[in-house]
């Protein structure tokens, strides 16, 4: 709206604000959404289970460094070809080399990778996922991220208002956002695919 | 690695961050270079579900209910007082007046009189007839006193100084979002016509309501929570006044002549009690109860008789054919 009288250091701090926030929402709607492809990707092309998480952690450092996204115009392809460097960086240093099966399937996901309409219809399906990850919480941690879109209510008055500790809140919230970021990036069991008997195979691995 | 996973969540999660709240941030940042990197995934997580709830309804058959007022815990009012001494909710009990730079500004409006009041943060108020509130713009809040009437506000963002108003019984909180508040004394209506409002009776106890854009809640005096409806036309219709006029979409006429009573001296009387409950279709202005009447007279079988002081409807005699 029309200019208010905040000093100069005040505005500079929530312009950067805003930009993290925007990097955030950027990242939430295009490269998570992807995670869950990526993980499973890369298991398969047996990457260990520890350096499947390092390559993916390493990808989020690299996107928090980016000050501008303007340039990534697909960034599925931006995400897998980030791993994919990272990965083969990775191999270099491990005893084990098999770069020459990594370069060719990894390639392959790359051109795959074009805008073709199931990769909107996709970005629907994240929301619906998201949605039903947010109705496996308990009723109290669904209402703290609803609060939490009232802008300005602080975590305090979130939790005064619920007649909880601010504990509670901040401890109800934060294993739920793991628990949400959980369902919709981990790759679900390979046992977990098959129609019947998946629960009693998941158990005796 | 996932215990970078859990602070980080926490990190995302914590707000408002104040000045030492950033430094102890950025010590945390420079700990281990992958901080920054599970960092921006817990935000990146947390705006996807904030997408989510915005969706309105979550899947599998169970709606996130926005104007569900939330549970009362146990003993909440202790607790609330306790947990907001030193917040803003806190000061939202009028009267604690300690701020630095405060400027505070009275406004009344006559009857009939409708001010557009441009707010020192760049927000406007406009106020509708015979109505009192006052305005105090502090360093890290904005409150609004709602004495009695109506106002409408359009809410400048700025997150570091929640915009709350007062009406009595019932307080509300925004930001940046657009709403209206109306004080009568059988209660207060807060409707929102934009973004998203948190409200409360001012002695709930803890128990707050979400409103979203298109939704109303009425707080009776007594009741501790709200009615809640979602009727974004009906909100439109009843801030017609915003422009100076009267819109009725099948009220009574009861209805219609109190409204146009509220901004004139020269006051519609309804001489028979069961003209009362007809029904009408219309937009008039609000400064013209004479141009309202003729209109009554032609479609209703109305005999108008104008003083001075009074506009007379009565049923025209005889009028079966």
């Amino acid at each position: 709206m029309t200019e208010t009288s905040r000093s100069g250091l005040l505005e500079g701090e929530r312009s950067e604000t805003t930009e993290r926030e925007a990097l955030a929402e950027w990242v939430g709607r295009e490269i998570l959404p992807h995670e869950r492809d990526l993980r499973l990707w890369l298991q398969r092309r047996l990457v260990a289970a520890a350096d499947v998480e390092d390559i993916v952690q390493e990808c989020y450092c690299r996107l928090a460094q980016l000050d501008d996204v303007a340039h990534v115009t697909t960034p599925r392809a931006y995400l897998f070809t980030m791993a994919r460097n990272l990965a083969q960086r990775q191999r270099k240093h491990a005893r084990v080399v098999r770069i020459e099966a990594l370069a060719e399937t990894f390639d392959a996901e790359s051109e795959s990778d074009q805008l073709s309409p199931e990769r909107f219809a996709a970005a629907r399906q994240e929301l619906e996922r998201v949605q039903a990850a947010l109705a496996t919480l308990p009723e109290r941690a669904r209402r703290i991220f609803l609060m939490r879109r009232v802008e300005g209510l602080t975590q305090k008055e979130i939790a005064a208002a619920m007649g909880v500790s601010e504990a509670v809140v901040e401890n109800d919230a934060s294993r739920s956002l793991r628990a949400i970021l959980k369902l919709i990036t981990e790759p679900e069991p390979e046992q977990g695919r098959l129609s019947d008997g998946g629960v009693a195979h998941a158990r005796s691995r | 690695m996932r215990d970078h996973a859990e602070e980080a969540a926490a990190w995302a999660l914590r707000h408002p961050l104040d000045a030492a709240g950033r430094a102890e941030l950025e010590a945390w940042l420079a700990q281990d270079h992958r901080h920054a990197g599970a960092l921006l995934r817990a935000q990146a997580g947390l705006s996807a579900i904030d997408r989510a709830v915005a969706g309105g309804t979550v899947a599998a058959g169970a709606p996130i209910d926005v104007a569900r007022p939330l549970p009362t815990a146990t003993a909440p009012t202790r607790r609330w007082l306790l947990a907001g001494a030193g917040g803003a909710m806190a000061a939202g009990i009028a009267g604690i007046v300690a701020w630095p730079h405060l400027m505070v500004e009275r406004v009344t409006t006559a009857r009939g009189e409708i001010r557009r009041l441009p707010l020192a943060d760049g927000s406007v108020a406009t106020i509708d007839t015979s109505s009192s509130l006052r305005v105090a713009m502090a360093d890290d809040s904005r409150r609004i006193a709602l004495r009695e009437g109506q106002a409408w506000f359009q809410v400048a963002k700025d997150r570091k100084r929640p915009f709350v108003v007062d009406a009595g019984i019932a307080q509300v909180r925004a930001v940046g979002t657009a709403f209206s508040v109306r004080r009568t004394d059988s209660g207060v209506r807060v409707a929102v016509t934009e973004g998203r409002v948190a409200a409360w009776a001012t002695d709930s106890g803890g128990t707050m309501t979400i409103l979203e854009a298109g939704q109303y809640a009425t707080f009776r005096p007594g009741a501790a929570a709200p009615e809640i409806a979602t009727e974004p036309a009906a909100i439109e219709r009843s801030l017609a006044w915003r422009s100076g006029e009267i819109s009725l979409e099948n009220e009574t006429l009861g209805s219609a002549v109190e409204q146009f009573n509220r901004y004139n001296r020269q006051q519609l009387v309804i001489a028979d009690p069961d003209l009362a409950s007809a029904r009408l279709v219309g937009l008039f202005q609000i400064d013209r109860p004479a141009d309202f009447a003729a209109t009554l007279s032609a479609s209703l079988d109305v005999a108008v008789t104008t003083t001075p002081g009074e506009i007379r409807l009565a049923r025209k005699k005889n009028p079966l054919p």
